[in-house]
């Protein structure tokens, strides 16, 4: 057993890449993989649909897909643009089966880490909702690059590639996406 | 520093996360599919509908590195709280 211990240690102080290079025929390194991206994308998935069931259900298909595929992992892009591709491609799946609905905004369950008064709390939560709201009401493709944008702090050039699109379409998409939520948004303070 | 605008959308949408216990149950079923070739994995969400995941991985097992395929169904949608 402390020979498992070592292991586990030695996985959580290992790179991503490396980790995707053992993944294929190692499932701890996949595990590690998994603990460390699971929450990202399932708020990018979460972000993107609209309720908790379907975003664990596409965040399920993201992570078998990984699993399935981690040999066609090259190293070329960083373990985390590849993860989010898969998540790309899964939400975009989802999207065209499921037509063109207007999303209905379910508020998520959340374990947040707020500290101040319940009062302050409860505030601080309904803006969230709130924003969250705004942004699930933006078209899809300024959803997704807000959410990339946002959520990861991915580079331009990054959303450019998960999402397929030119560095210019990109910025474009931003541009608007900020402008509408900017409308809605001013004026309603953030209380933290 | 931050625009207040830009700060708000972040807040928004970091402030989410997968509920308790969903982490656990994902792993253990991409772990039981990992084993098997062909894996049938079924997962109760504690009050929530029951889904179920099928994972069928062509080929061999993962450390074939074949080619691999996964079918995802889901049922069961009626929720029971």
């Amino acid at each position: 057993m402390r020979l498992d211990a070592l292991d586990e240690n030695v996985l959580v102080e290992e790179r991503d890449d490396v980790l995707a290079a053992r993944a294929p025929h190692d499932f701890d390194a996949f595990a590690e993989l998994y603990r460390r991206h699971l929450d990202r994308i399932y708020r990018f998935v979460r972000s993107q649909v609209p309720d908790d069931s379907t975003a664990e259900d596409l965040t399920a298909q993201v992570f078998f897909k990984a699993l399935s595929s981690a040999g066609s992992f090259r190293g070329e892009a960083a373990y985390r643009s590849w993860l989010y591709r898969i998540a790309h491609n899964v939400v975009a799946t989802w999207g065209r089966q499921r037509a063109r609905s207007p999303l209905v905004v379910e508020d998520p369950p959340e374990s947040e880490d707020l500290t101040p008064s319940p009062a302050t709390q409860a505030i601080a939560g309904e803006q969230r909702a709130m924003v969250r709201a705004k942004v699930a009401e933006l078209p899809p493709a300024q959803r997704e690059v807000v959410a990339l944008r946002y959520l990861e702090e991915f580079s331009i050039e990054e959303v450019a590639d998960v999402t397929d699109r030119s560095k210019g379409a990109v910025r474009i998409l931003l541009h608007r996406a900020r402008l509408r939520l900017r409308r809605s948004l001013e004026g309603k303070e953030l209380h933290r | 520093m931050m625009d207040p605008i830009d700060r708000m959308v972040m807040g928004g949408l970091l402030g989410v996360s997968p509920r308790p216990g969903f982490s656990a149950e994902l792993l253990s079923a991409l772990r039981q599919a990992s084993r098997s070739p062909l894996h049938l994995v079924a997962l109760d969400h504690a009050g929530r509908a029951p889904w179920t995941i099928a994972g069928a991985i062509a080929g061999a097992a993962l450390g074939s590195a074949g080619a691999a395929a996964l079918a995802y169904r889901r049922y069961g949608r009626g929720r029971r709280a």
